[in-house]
């Protein structure tokens, strides 16, 4: 917000109205820069507020409308995205996995998500069993191209990108600079993402560890490495606010 | 709901004139950056004042202040030519008006702004890739800066693809 301290030439023009509020909005004092370094602040205290289901609401509408856009500029059909549906279909497999990526992250608070929402599952051979079953379910398959073009293959071994009918959907067996499921769940929170579903999320501490180790690896394109960096940079801030609103 | 291209269909169904700018501006012509809030650029004659303003009751928008929203009165379209910059909360997500943002106006940024179709036919202006990345460089936040990379990927990958229109368009001089 950005309006003049004193009333300015022609706004006795005004009605009435729009006097008593510039008036009004005069008499609110500044939020002071310092409090405010980058503008995210502002959005990681609001974001802080929800609840872990009216942030997965927000994060399905928002990515929802990016990806609409996205796949109107390339041509390709729209698929919506609705990680609710992903995670339902997981869990009523009975599939142990823990969420992980920057949908994790979206859901501990930080303020921006990804279009995908990323699991990490356990790996014995009755949980893969269960997880195909229900990828089978979801009608998953693997995704041949994405907005870089046609997906090459993964360079990272046990990650599989899947579109589904919910979305895309990543399965990353190990998280680079955390570990596989057993490490990711000794930090993951059990979140309520709605009335009637609880799943395990990745704490916001390993998902930027995640995402740093991910910018450090010299194979990623130049922008995912622009995307790591910037889930960085804002989990942290996420992490700060997070702490200064416990102090 | 959070659908920024509901406010620019909004916007233009009340034929608003307007440009996007900012990382929504860029996120619409295919930059993978951050952004929860479309950013615009204004003309501010009376008649498009008064086109905003009916869109902004539409879209039921009140002033986002810090934490919290405060009304937005809508019966003086004029209101919104004596403020810089105002931050709105729409039944569509976060809207942030600006008159003046660093690197040029409105009517500077019309000159080489660029189309972009947003679904349904709805065809929106956006601010060329050139001045969006002159505007992140002269607010110079740390934000910006890791996104001027992919920006300027972005500015020379379409560069690319206007003298070679053959070329891939995932093309990635990285």
């Amino acid at each position: 917000m950005r309006i003049s301290p004193t009333p300015q030439p022609g706004e006795e023009r005004l009605n009435r109205e729009s006097r008593e509020f510039l008036a009004y909005l005069r008499s609110v004092p500044p939020v002071p820069r310092k409090d405010d370094p980058n503008d995210w602040l502002w959005q990681i205290r609001d974001h802080l507020r929800r609840s872990p289901a009216k942030r997965l609401e927000r994060w399905a509408s928002f990515a929802d409308g990016a990806l609409r856009i996205n796949s109107h500029r390339l041509g390709l059909p729209h698929v919506s995205f609705d990680p609710l549906q992903v995670l339902r279909t997981l869990t009523a497999q009975g599939v142990a996995f823990v969420m992980v990526g920057m949908g994790a992250g979206y859901l501990q608070g930080a303020p921006y998500p990804s279009y995908n929402t990323d699991i990490t599952p356990r790996t014995d051979p009755a949980n893969i069993a269960r997880i195909e079953q229900a990828l089978v379910g979801l009608h998953a398959r693997p995704l041949d191209r994405d907005e870089w073009g046609p997906v090459a293959e993964p360079t990272l071994p046990g990650f599989r990108r899947l579109l589904t009918v919910a979305g895309m959907v990543n399965v990353v067996n190990a998280l680079p600079g955390v570990g596989g499921y057993d490490q990711v769940m000794e930090n993951a929170d059990l979140l309520d993402v709605s009335d009637d579903l609880s799943v395990w999320v990745a704490a916001l501490e390993d998902v930027v560890r995640n995402k740093e180790a991910m910018s450090n690896m010299t194979e990623r394109p130049r922008h995912s490495h622009t995307m790591d960096s910037l889930h960085v940079l804002m989990g942290k801030e996420t992490l700060a606010a997070k702490k200064k609103q416990a102090n | 709901m959070q659908r920024l291209d509901l406010i620019a269909k909004t916007l233009i169904d009340h034929k608003v004139e307007f440009v996007l700018l900012g990382n929504y501006g860029a996120q619409i012509q295919g930059a993978q950056v951050l952004t929860e809030d479309a950013d615009m650029a204004y003309h501010r004659g009376q008649e498009n004042l008064v086109r905003l303003m009916a869109a902004l009751e539409e879209m039921g928008a009140r002033i986002r202040f810090g934490d919290e929203t405060v009304w937005l009165p809508y019966s003086d379209p004029l209101l919104l030519s004596s403020g810089d910059i105002w931050n709105l909360r729409t039944t569509h997500g976060d809207l942030d008006l600006l008159y003046a943002p660093a690197g040029g106006g409105y009517d500077h940024l019309i000159q080489d702004a660029v189309e972009v179709e947003i679904g349904d036919g709805v065809v929106v202006l956006a601010a060329s890739l050139d001045d969006i990345i002159h505007s992140k460089q002269l607010a110079n936040r740390e934000k910006d800066h890791i996104a001027l990379p992919e920006l300027r990927r972005l500015r020379d990958e379409q560069q690319h693809q206007r003298e070679d229109p053959g070329c891939p368009s995932s093309y990635n001089p990285a």
